[in-house]
């Protein structure tokens, strides 16, 4: 019987209904698609370190990384590499051949790091020939060829046709001749060599540092030039499966479990162990999304009470009708709540599937942040983000609004329920208090921010405006003081049947 | 006339302006936290990275940024000094001179950062001295060094050892030294830390063979934003073609990159929140023209002129509106101080960031603009959703909208 009441009440005021359920419908699909965003963009700033400079897992020498000298070549380098890249669970791996040497042209000497890679795997791994802003990419000269970063080019001053410091290079289509460049470097018997090198190409990864430093040049000649056949200092390797973080790091532990079980000999480190730094950035920007989750989730549900709220508001006379006619409060009451249930069970499978499609959809097409930022697309590394979201956090997302939309009924149902002499005098009441309450903490704080008692941890220089704070602060003391005057001695807002009809 | 109708028409059904009001305090008071804390968060890791080694601004002798070698060094001269003292903005100038030389130690021998630095000055800039884990750190003048741990595990040596220092002085000539390790610093990244020999400007004066000449000043400013000013005003008092002035945009641009990178999230997390604000103040008028039908039906039957009815129930919003930014903003206020002095911790990964040298902390902004633009923009919100009951208004149908 109720049941049937609470039924016909949704469709018999339809724009209410709608108004509640597209509420509801909207804070499930956007708390879902705001936290699978939230995974996306965390997953895409490691991702970035992972294409760009580390790889998940790299394998050196054990004192490789500490002393980059040649002779810490990997035990069984080439092997292990032949080894690595037939396993299933990785998508691409790469040798290479590291060693420092002075760069030299006609005027200068600079010192560089030598990178001698495979250009086809290393394509794959690090996708670096996407990172070639002017130039080819190993190929087009007889000579052996080398790419140098545009910081570098610029230092050269290399005699390029319409080639000025800072111009952008992707408005130059080709090298117009290819100038050479010596390379100084000891072999492992240090002796030292100088071959020469056809500058081919120019890469360009927004960092001066990297494009300073680092130079590369094809593994074979390296190990030609050096007597050091099939020799190599790193593997780096991509795991397979999808670029997502979070399926990712169980496989990437296990990988690397194996991987050190096989190959006791090497070294084997996740980019969490190659770059801390980089992680640790990237993980303090995750912490600042969480944050913002947080703010959003805060929003959608005050967004949600308060549209229940003026829903039963509209409806304080139909209330009272009901009360003043004989029904029981507690039947009032319970219709108020099933109404709250029979419209979330409409609206919150929409909501979720809406904020599945969402997610799907976008997590396929990628959002792309350059188009909301400049100088993102200038970084030579994805700007695009795919959110993605693991089943959980839709229930999870889904018991909150639900939540939220029966907290928010119960308010109504409550004052509908007896407390008819005072229940929303108490509440507004309430709110009123709450107000100065809170402007009295702030108060408190900005005193205790300004002359601090107890903490060294302040900085100077912002009393004036702690100061100007504290007078502020003062602003809702005195408004909330004229709120509960109004409603202790005018206020009327008790939900009498009588005065409700009226 | 309209003004006070609307006005009366508020405080007629508190409960529905206060709640309406709510609405809106909300969205402003969230919209600003949030800005807050994004900008805030900015800013904290331009702190920590300048801080770190570049400080805000430099001053070089023009052409050492692109060729940092001792040669493009410059010599103190009284106006510098002057300048970064006199300025009220500058919290401090540290000097500093720097270049690269072979440091060694029986067969072990490893290319260092060699940086002569100001102890004093240095600790109000870099804090150099919260980087020391063992000995102490040298007086001006003093000949003792301070090595990073990791050099000085390579080089197998510790405090109370002497280093070995080789590298080329000041126009070609020959640098070397025997100095005792006074100390150990620390650095959280390995790759520096390997490589980092400090001394006082003094002993590197020395040691470089340039008497009285700096590589670079580092200064460090009460406030990031005003970096753009200083390096203007300090453009206009030096000879620019003796001096380079870089502020900190210019001599980290991955910096940057990454908080530009990261704008664009901002932006987007910013939009699902307009979204969500916008549609809870949406539902709220909505319901609040819903509640009034029978209200506005009576009116308009009883003669008022729709238009005029529109134009008080206008005037009511843009009241609501008002007050909701105005409430909003000044709660936002204190709120956001708090979190200022206050910083949210990232208490999980403390000792992670403490390896670093970055303080695990996330200060929130207070920048007026946020204030202002975040208030303008939800009044506007609040302005344009108002048009849905304005049209409901003009469309009214009085006989209908009084049948209940």
């Amino acid at each position: 019987m109720l049941l049937t009441v609470a039924l016909r009440n949704i469709w018999r005021n339809p724009t209410r209904s709608l108004v509640i359920m597209s509420a509801i419908i909207l804070g499930i699909c956007l708390g879902i698609f705001g936290i699978s965003f939230s995974w996306g963009i965390n997953g895409q700033r490691m991702r970035n370190i992972i294409d760009t400079k580390t790889s998940h897992i790299q394998l050196h020498h054990p004192k490789f990384r500490d002393d980059l000298k040649i002779k810490y070549f990997l035990p069984d380098g080439q092997a292990t590499l032949a080894d690595i890249q037939t396993r299933s669970d990785v998508k691409a791996a790469t040798g290479r051949y590291i060693t420092p040497g002075i760069l030299s042209d006609a005027r200068n000497t600079f010192g560089v790091m030598i990178h001698g890679v495979d250009p086809e795997s290393e394509s794959r791994v690090t996708k670096l020939d996407s990172l070639l802003a002017v130039g080819e990419y190993f190929t087009g000269t007889r000579g052996k060829p080398i790419l140098i970063g545009r910081k570098m080019a610029e230092k050269m001053k290399l005699d390029l046709p319409e080639f000025r410091p800072g111009m952008p290079l992707d408005s130059l289509a080709k090298l117009g001749r290819k100038p050479s460049a010596s390379l100084r470097l000891l072999t492992p018997e240090e002796e030292s060599i100088s071959p020469k090198f056809k500058i081919v190409g120019i890469y360009d990864v927004q960092s001066s540092k990297e494009e300073e430093v680092n130079v590369y040049v094809r593994i074979q000649d390296l190990q030609e030039l050096m007597n050091t056949p099939d020799q190599i200092h790193e593997i780096a390797l991509l795991i397979n499966g999808r670029n997502q973080l979070v399926g990712e790091s169980k496989d990437l532990t296990r990988l690397k479990a194996e991987l050190i079980e096989k190959y006791p000999e090497a070294v084997v480190e996740d980019w969490k162990d190659i770059a801390p730094d980089l992680q640790l950035i990237a993980e303090s920007f995750g912490y600042i999304t969480y944050i913002f989750m947080g703010i959003i989730l805060t929003a959608l549900l005050f967004g949600i009470i308060n549209t229940m709220l003026m829903a039963v508001m509209e409806r304080k006379q139909e209330l009272g009708m009901l009360l003043s006619i004989g029904m029981s409060k507690i039947r009032v009451f319970l219709m108020i709540m099933w109404e709250t249930i029979f419209l979330l069970l409409i609206a919150g499978p929409i909501g979720l599937f809406a904020g599945f499609l969402l997610v799907k959809i976008f997590g396929t097409v990628g959002i792309d942040l350059s188009a909301f930022s400049e100088g993102v697309e200038s970084l030579g590394v994805s700007s695009m983000v795919y959110p993605n979201l693991s089943s959980s956090y839709y229930i999870q997302s889904f018991v909150m609004v639900v939540v939220a939309s029966l907290v928010a009924s119960l308010i109504p149902g409550l004052t509908a329920i007896g407390l008819q002499k005072a229940s929303l005098r108490i509440l507004l009441i309430a709110v009123a208090f709450f107000i100065p309450v809170i402007g009295t903490a702030f108060l408190g704080l900005a005193i205790w921010t300004t002359y601090p008692l107890f903490s060294n941890t302040v900085s100077k220089s912002n009393n004036l405006r702690n100061i100007g704070l504290m007078i502020l602060s003062l602003i809702p003391l005195v408004s909330g003081a004229i709120l509960i005057y109004y409603l202790i001695v005018k206020g009327e807002y008790e939900l009498k049947p009588v005065n409700s009809i009226r | 006339m309209y003004l006070t109708l609307a006005w009366r028409n508020l405080w007629r059904n508190m409960s529905r302006t206060l709640i309406t009001i709510l609405s809106v305090f909300f969205a402003v008071l969230l919209a600003n936290f949030m800005r807050s804390v994004q900008e805030g968060s900015y800013s904290k890791m331009v702190e920590n990275m300048v801080s770190f080694f570049t400080g805000y601004v430099q001053i070089h002798d023009n052409g050492y940024w692109d060729e940092q070698i001792i040669d493009n060094s410059f010599e103190v001269v009284p106006v510098l000094e002057q300048l970064t003292t006199e300025d009220k903005e500058i919290t401090s100038a540290a000097p500093r001179l720097r270049s690269v030389a072979l440091v060694a130690h029986r067969d072990v021998s490893r290319a260092a950062m060699v940086i002569g630095v100001d102890p004093e000055k240095e600790q109000l800039v870099t804090g150099l001295k919260n980087k020391v884990v063992a000995g102490k750190i040298f007086e001006n003048g003093e000949r003792s060094i301070l090595i990073s741990d990791g050099l000085a595990e390579k080089l197998g040596l510790g405090i109370g050892d002497s280093l070995v220092l080789l590298g080329a002085g000041y126009h070609g000539s020959m640098a070397n030294d025997l100095l005792p390790i006074g100390g150990l610093v620390h650095f959280g990244n390995p790759d520096l830390n390997k490589r980092i020999v400090y001394m006082s400007i003094e002993t590197a004066q020395e040691f470089f063979g340039a008497p009285n000449r700096l590589t670079d000043y580092a200064l460090q400013l009460d406030d990031a934003d005003k970096s753009k000013e200083i390096v203007k005003s300090l453009r206009a008092e030096l000879d620019t073609s003796t001096y380079e002035i870089m502020d900190w945009e210019e001599m980290t641009p991955e910096l940057i990159q990454m908080i530009e990178a990261d704008r664009g999230g901002g932006v987007i997390f910013m939009g699902i929140l307009y979204l969500i604000i916008g549609f809870g103040i949406f539902g709220t008028l909505l319901m609040m023209t819903a509640e009034r039908k029978y209200e506005f039906g009576v009116l308009v039957a009883i003669g008022m002129k729709k238009w005029r009815l529109g134009l008080v129930l206008f005037f009511e919003i843009l009241f609501m509106a008002a007050l909701g930014v105005l409430l909003g903003s000044l709660f936002a206020l204190p709120l956001v101080t708090y979190f200022h002095f206050n910083p949210i911790e990232f208490t999980s990964m403390a000792d992670a960031y403490a390896e670093f040298g970055i303080e695990p902390i996330l200060p929130t902004k207070i920048d007026p603009q946020i204030f202002l633009s975040q208030g303008i923009f939800v009044f506007f919100i609040t302005i344009v959703m108002s048009v849905y009951p304005l049209l409901k208004v003009l469309g009214l149908n009085p006989i209908d909208s009084m049948k209940a």
